[in-house]
């Protein structure tokens, strides 16, 4: 088996993962795990004070166990990971409350299945300079669901998206993301 | 000048275990989702002492590559003897490049001063915090101080801001200034004078908050607006040095150092690098 | 060893840490085991308040602080971030532990009596002895006393079979460890009596002893004092069964309050507080028990709101790493701070002043 030195890729996956939510719009790469974006990121958010959901079709479990995280329901889990991004997966995850946002989920998109739809967006808000024009990998309608889902700030969820060239894609709570034509 | 080091071997990369780090990273990305809210972390005790800059450390530790170049300082100081002490100690635990030239750095870790040099997309300040609660000064019990956040009520802190204005012309806060950031929350800019406080402004960088003993990471993301507290009809009134110079390189608007000697009392720049640099210019120039 | 303000920081940093240790080069140099034995309840208070269970590293950290036992358990404190975690062992049930000691004050005798062990209590505390030569040798006591196969259940125990005692619902699926978490207000009793159990003795002395002069209304009993050696039990990692992995000395104190309705059915029942920390230091379980007395039956307060009884105060207050790194940390430069300030204060002066002409 090839040896993977964890530490050393988390570290440089956290970093770029930084820079991708601190500056929405501004892709970053990811060194994959086991061939996938989705678990690289696993294994940089996961430790055994967090819970995990994920119900897709990749081996998760052995990225969960070595990370020690707990599983939980979508109501609960601190961390989210889907095999698509699908606008319904937002309705049930947490918002955290108003003393404590930082509670709200943090959830991982793969987006990389062919044939996807794509969207193109102006952002604005902290991290962008003025405005960026940038296509999102998903639909206005999941655009539209995660606008419902952030709209009592400071409550609401985090995004990431990776596609399917492992560049990864960050869009905080506090990012305004207007549908352009 | 860039210098290179060997780590130790006998230690973790970053001193202490991915777990930590893990925990510490995951406080990073809410606070930046969180413009100004301070995050609480666990926190763990370092080989420096609590109130020394604990909480910068962990910051700069579970965000440092093998890639990273280093900056320290202290007052401004590149050669302060904290300074001096906490790079040795994240150099000797990761290995990474350390400068002293502020356009090289990519991590800059400070305490109390935002350098000179204007910082760029490419770099990452990291404060270390003593008070990273802003309403420490008038309300000290932590569940209320959460529920005023909450309801983004600073009621208090304008009430002291008054009441000084209007015995003292001003405020009486010299350092720590509050500031309202993204038009939400009000936060601790840590004890950096009124000076700074334009600089983390739209600022290119990234600016990350860490308190140790305390316990909270905040943050400002970069191009993030930040307003000091003021009343509408006053001025936000900054240091100032009633026109002298730096009298090593000439510079007349930046922060000065009062120094008192046998021969009289001096004025110095407090960021050494931008003086060293200025002084090279100058040098160069002739 | 002054240092120029301005740069030059490394040599000097250098020279004073070379210099605080030639200070403290003894002759002969100090055996670890002079400080195990002879130093024990420094030792002992070291892995209290550093928070690991280490009697050789506790006697390196005491010889390489000279002594000062807040920068001693300060060492401690920053290994145990080195260390990693990997996993929690079976809860000790203090009626398990192996007894060098244990009294009670409640009651005059009690099963299995009053063991006084090796105790300080009743000693007269005069340099120069007056008593003979033949009085002052020691006894020779075995070695292997450490460990003894005494164990007793609490004194308090026919006391709790009778539900006369308030058992405190517990809310909390597993403790709350401020180790790994930020705790928050309302703080769970757990989280409290971990920052308790690894609290500064001087800080909890304090705290506790403002609420026994009256600044609440805590007039306590000590129900059950024990020191001793407890198992530690941990499930292997495959197999799930238990096995004893190693034995740690501790102190536990069970102190008997005044008597309050229970919240639980409105019946009157005493109070009861507990206090533990590792190693042999009666001073801080007995402080934390009282602390635990005042925070935790809170309905009863007759002395009103006090110190020792509120949560927020005693949660950020007594760690020693906390308190003693942040008072030290004055000594750091500040003078950019205090440039500031001097500018604030000139500003407002001038202010004053002009306000003052014009009258």
């Amino acid at each position: 088996m090839k040896e993977h030195d964890l530490e050393r890729a988390n570290r440089k996956n956290f970093r770029n993962s930084l820079e991708a939510m601190a500056r929405p719009g501004e892709i970053q790469p990811i060194t994959p795990l086991f061939g996938s974006g989705l678990l690289a990121m696993a294994s940089v958010l996961l430790y055994a004070e967090v819970s995990c959901f994920y119900q897709g079709n990749l081996d998760f479990e052995l990225i969960r166990a070595i990370c020690g995280a707990r599983t939980a329901c979508r109501e609960m889990a601190d961390y989210l990971f889907f095999d698509s991004p699908d606008p319904a997966e937002l309705a049930e995850v947490k918002t955290g409350t108003a003393e404590s946002p930082e509670q709200g989920a943090t959830l991982l998109f793969d987006c990389s299945y062919p044939g996807h739809e794509e969207t193109k967006v102006r952002l604005s808000g902290p991290g962008i300079d003025g405005t960026k024009k940038i296509t999102l990998p998903v639909t206005a309608i999941f655009l539209a669901r995660l606008a419902e889902k952030n709209e009592s700030f400071p409550m609401g969820i985090d995004l990431f998206f990776i596609d399917r060239n492992n560049m990864l894609f960050g869009l905080p709570r506090t990012t305004r993301i207007e549908v352009i034509q | 000048m860039t210098r290179k080091r060997i780590m130790s071997n006998s230690v973790t990369f970053g001193f202490f275990d991915e777990d930590a780090k893990k925990e510490i990273r995951r406080a990073m990305l809410k606070a930046v989702a969180l413009p100004g809210y301070i995050v609480p972390f666990a926190s763990r005790e370092m080989p420096i002492a609590r109130g020394w800059g604990t909480g910068g450390l962990q910051v700069t530790l579970s965000l440092i590559t093998e890639e990273d170049t280093l900056k320290v300082i202290d007052q401004g100081c590149d050669g302060s003897v904290n300074a001096v002490n906490i790079r040795d100690f994240i150099v000797s635990v990761t290995g990474v490049d350390e400068t002293e030239v502020t356009p090289d750095a990519t991590i800059i870790q400070t305490r109390h001063r935002v350098p000179e040099y204007p910082l760029t997309k490419g770099q990452t300040l990291v404060y270390q915090v003593p008070y990273p609660e802003v309403l420490t000064t008038v309300e000290p019990d932590t569940a209320k101080q959460k529920q005023m956040h909450a309801n983004v009520d600073y009621a208090k802190l304008w009430v002291l801001l008054y009441e000084d204005t209007s015995q003292f012309g001003d405020s009486r806060i010299s350092s720590r200034y509050p500031v309202q950031i993204n038009n939400h929350f009000v936060m601790d800019p840590s004890p950096i004078p009124k000076f700074d406080i334009p600089k983390l402004h739209n600022n290119p960088a990234l600016q990350l908050f860490g308190a140790g003993r305390e316990k909270r990471i905040y943050a400002i993301p970069p191009y993030t607006e930040v307003k000091p507290l003021k009343f509408a009809d006053r001025d936000f009134a900054i240091e100032d040095f009633a026109g002298r110079c730096c009298e090593r390189c000439g510079a007349a608007d930046v922060f000065l150092d009062e120094v008192h000697h046998e021969d009289g009392t001096h004025f110095f720049c407090s960021d050494t690098y931008h003086c060293d640099s200025r002084r090279q210019e100058v040098a160069d120039a002739a | 060893m002054s240092y120029v303000a301005i740069k030059g920081g490394t040599e000097a940093i250098r020279a004073s840490k070379d210099f605080f240790h030639a200070r403290l080069q003894a002759e002969d140099g100090l055996a670890e085991k002079a400080i195990i034995k002879g130093l024990c309840f420094s030792c002992d208070r070291v892995m209290g308040e550093g928070a690991l269970y280490t009697e050789k590293l506790a006697a390196e950290a005491i010889r390489k602080s000279g002594g000062d036992l807040l920068e001693a358990a300060f060492y401690v404190r920053a290994h145990r971030s080195t260390c990693q975690r990997i996993g929690s062992v079976k809860p000790i049930q203090t009626d398990t532990v192996h007894l060098l000691r244990r009294i009670s004050s409640a009651f005059k005798d009690i099963s299995g009596g009053q063991v006084l062990g090796p105790s300080c209590d009743y000693v007269i505390r005069l340099f120069s002895s007056l008593r003979s030569n033949q009085e002052n040798q020691a006894r020779d006591f075995e070695d292997g006393q450490h460990e003894t196969d005494s164990l007793a259940a609490s004194a308090l125990h026919s006391l709790r079979e009778d539900d006369r005692i308030v058992v405190l619902e517990n809310t909390e699926a597993a403790p709350f460890d401020v180790t790994r978490a930020f705790p928050l207000p309302p703080y769970p009793r757990s989280a409290l009596m971990q920052v308790m159990a690894r609290g500064e003795t001087g800080a909890m002395l304090a705290f506790a002893y403002t609420s026994m002069r009256g600044y609440g209304d805590v007039h306590p009993t000590i129900g059950d004092l024990r020191l001793g050696t407890a198992e530690l039990r941990f499930p292997h990692p495959f197999t799930g069964k238990e096995t004893k992995i190693g034995t740690i000395r501790i102190t536990a104190c069970e102190t008997v309050g005044t008597f309050h309705p229970d919240p639980k059915d409105g019946r009157l029942r005493l109070a009861v507080g507990f206090g533990f920390c590792f190693g042999f230091n009666e001073t801080k379980a007995i402080a934390m028990s009282i602390l635990d007395l005042a925070m935790h039956h809170q309905g009863y307060s007759v002395g009103g709101q006090s110190i020792a009884a509120q949560p927020e105060m005693i949660i950020h207050h007594v760690d020693a790493i906390e308190s003693m790194g942040f008072a030290n940390h004055f000594k750091l430069p500040h003078y950019v701070t205090f440039q500031a300030h001097q500018q604030v204060f000139n500003k407002a002066k001038a202010n004053d002043d002009k306000e003052e002409d014009n009258e």
